[in-house]
């Protein structure tokens, strides 16, 4: 799960980190006044869309072709103007591929001249599996970069360790001090929320001797975000796709892919492995639904439903293999549901494992038009073949 | 022979009140492993499933002397209770909990390495020596007593794994799973080097999956090797997009080097044998199987 800006500016906000004067507008009308409340002499206006890059993305539409997600204006006027070429246009950066985000609101900002500028960051490295704190200057030529390993176990960042990385950026006393607070402060973000990462870039020093935070990043423990409220309650609804939403309702992790047959699986693993197959004899899956080890029918009918609902899907691909998960219970999931839509594409089932036999038979005995396998290799072939033939 | 735990093995079970602990256990017992204690606070003194219950580790450990604690807990206590498994000096721990968080899991990290413990874990379905004994959530029907030793990362691979063996009347000796996760307790390398030492054991077979370095320091701990029996590798997810959450945190593809493709060329380089379908592990390991030893 990614937030957006104005979500992470108040978390800062909130642990003590100095954030530049801004606030959120939905309408350019509503911007204007943003504008007016601020009232300063010059002003960003910065799209609110779930990933980072922005100033380096592109929207799709033919009139803001070549023109990023961050503008800026130095009157009311033009930040109502850029607000409106924005709004529910779409959205492209570097690090979203092909996908585009609507961009539903916009984040309003005081633009503050800096003197330096610097980037802070606090993170996992998995590799090593130590987290570190660097921090470095963005402005001076030799680009040093500045790390310490932090021990998690610390409630607090050792003041010793924030004063030996703020005095290695060369910053004098009454700035080290600020310093110092910004970088205990932004460790507290990083425990409170369990996150991966967490960085300020850039920290922004002002001729007049202040610390803003710029833009900055929160990157979430995944398995944390969906079980801690404080995270999940951010989740952005506007942002979601009916079937992400699903997803999240019923606990089942969703992975959204381009081609046009759908895939159920019991578990990442077999999921990886389904994917593999797919390529190995050319089929394209929509998408990758994982119901994890011990689904249950109402579990299994929703992820089925999910799968139908989506555009793309020609066919669908059931792949359970019934270690802890009971075959049978995934059949009854699958002819509850498929008794409550029509459903007019190819589904082919493999099943195999638990219960395999109850389930194979409750299948069958449904009269519907399930194409049931017991093998994995044969059964993606089967599933791709059919779907060619109906296009 | 085996590694890591046979029917004689004396295994405790932290969290054995909770459903998934009870179910397990009851598993376990039927299949003829060795409980000899479980872990329950407040319910010191009583009994469940025959097996004597215990307030804390500590006094099971006193009471039993085990060589394994297993562990089925929410993801907020299980770093908890690994951490009173390493407390209580433990040689393997074996922990069943998914989406630990990883700060938790950081937090105990040192002392797990300072400990002479092993963790096998987090998100592990455990351990299974066919025949004798089961530790942990694996379905021990799908298991063969016989002689392919097993290392995996995911679960749901493994059981499609062992499945096709046993449809080919191939058995397992011991089968480990390390767990889907990017903080491993155990090394791959060290569960092979127990099974280089088996001598019920002819050939590993190694199912790993995109994300992480395990399987390379693996490829390059059996170059190495000397009188080393056969690898079969299969890598899971060739195809994943780079940076897609596939659902567990330790696969996912941030750098080329993590890649199911490098994974197995690194292990092809070092000589095992590399399967690309995972429809084909069976018919894989059966050949090398077949194949005449050159001794």
């Amino acid at each position: 799960m990614q937030i957006q800006e104005y979500q992470i500016k108040k978390i800062f906000s909130k642990a003590g980190i100095p954030i530049l004067k801004g606030a959120v507008a939905y309408t350019p009308n509503e911007a204007y006044e943003v504008a007016k409340r601020l009232n300063c002499p010059r002003y960003i206006v910065k799209a609110q869309i779930p990933t980072y890059l922005r100033g380096k993305g592109e929207f799709v539409e033919a009139d803001q072709k070549k023109k990023s997600g961050l503008r800026k204006t130095s009157s009311l006027k033009a930040v109502k103007k850029e607000t409106a070429a924005m709004l529910f246009k779409h959205l492209k950066t570097p690090l979203t591929g092909d996908k585009a985000f609507e961009v539903k609101k916009v984040y309003i900002e005081e633009i503050r001249e800096s003197a330096d500028r610097y980037k802070l960051a606090i993170y996992i490295d998995f590799e090593t599996q130590k987290v570190f704190l660097t921090a470095q200057n963005l402005l001076t030529n030799t680009k040093k970069i500045f790390k310490t390993e932090v021990n998690l176990n610390k409630e607090t960042l050792p003041l010793s360790k924030a004063t030996q990385i703020a005095t290695k950026l060369g910053l004098q006393h009454g700035l080290q001090k600020k310093m110092v607070k910004i970088l205990q402060s932004l460790y507290e973000v990083f425990v409170t929320y369990q996150a991966f990462e967490v960085n300020i870039d850039p920290l922004i020093l002002t001729p007049d001797k202040k610390f803003f935070a710029m833009a900055g990043k929160i990157a979430f423990d995944p398995d944390v975000a969906v079980s801690d409220k404080n995270i999940a309650c951010m989740s952005d609804l506007e942002e979601e796709t009916p079937n992400e939403t699903r997803a999240r309702l019923n606990n089942f992790r969703y992975t959204k892919l381009d081609g046009n047959i759908g895939c159920i699986i019991n578990g990442s693993g077999l999921g990886m492995a389904t994917l593999d197959l797919f390529r190995l004899h050319g089929g394209k899956p929509a998408c990758l639904l994982d119901i994890g080890g011990e689904p249950t029918k109402e579990i299994m009918a929703a992820a089925f439903k999910a799968v139908l609902s989506e555009p793309d899907v020609e066919g669908v691909f059931i792949n359970i293999f019934g270690g802890t998960t009971r075959c049978d219970v995934i059949a009854e999931g699958l002819v509850a549901a498929a008794k409550e839509i029509s459903v007019g594409i190819p589904i082919v089932v493999r099943i195999d494992g638990t219960n395999e036999q109850i389930a194979t038979r409750v299948l069958f005995e449904s009269g519907l038009p399930f194409i049931v396998k017991k093998g994995m290799d044969e059964a993606v072939c089967v599933i791709i073949h059919a779907v060619q033939e109906i296009m | 022979m085996s590694i890591i735990a046979n029917s004689k093995t004396k295994i405790i079970c932290q969290g054995m009140l909770t459903p998934a602990g009870l179910i397990n256990v009851e598993q376990a017992i039927a299949y003829g492993t060795n409980i000899v204690g479980g872990v329950a606070p407040e319910k010191g003194g009583q009994t469940a499933l025959n097996v004597p219950l215990f307030n804390t580790v500590k006094e099971a450990v006193q009471a039993t002397k085990p060589q394994i604690s297993v562990i089925f807990a929410s993801a907020q206590k299980a770093a908890s209770e690994i951490e009173e498994a390493l407390d209580a000096g433990i040689k393997w721990i074996v922990c069943t909990t998914e989406r630990i968080p990883v700060h938790d899991i950081l937090r105990i990290k040192d002392k797990l390495i300072k400990s002479k413990s092993h963790l096998i874990g987090p998100a592990s379905p455990g351990l299974i020596t066919a025949g004798e004994c089961k530790v942990g959530t694996m379905p021990a029907h799908l298991f063969l007593p016989g002689n392919v030793g097993i290392i995996s990362r995911s679960s749901s691979v493994l059981y499609e794994a062992v499945q096709q063996l046993k449809n080919k009347g191939i058995g397992v000796s011991s089968c480990v799973a390390l767990g889907a996760y990017p903080m491993l307790g155990t090394e791959f390398t060290d569960i092979l080097d127990l099974f280089n030492k088996d001598k019920k054991t002819e050939i590993v077979l190694l199912i790993g999956e995109i994300g992480g370095s395990f399987e390379q320091r693996l490829a390059e701990h059996y170059q190495k090797l000397k009188n080393k029996k056969p690898l079969v590798s299969y890598i899971a997810g060739h195809f994943v997009p780079e940076q897609t959450y596939m659902g567990n945190i330790g696969a996912i593809v941030t750098n080329p080097f993590e890649t199911a493709d490098y994974k197995s060329a690194c292990l092809q380089q070092a000589g095992s044998v590399i399967v690309s379908s995972p429809a084909t592990i069976g018919d894989a390991v059966f050949k090398v199987l077949m194949e005449p030893k050159n001794e």
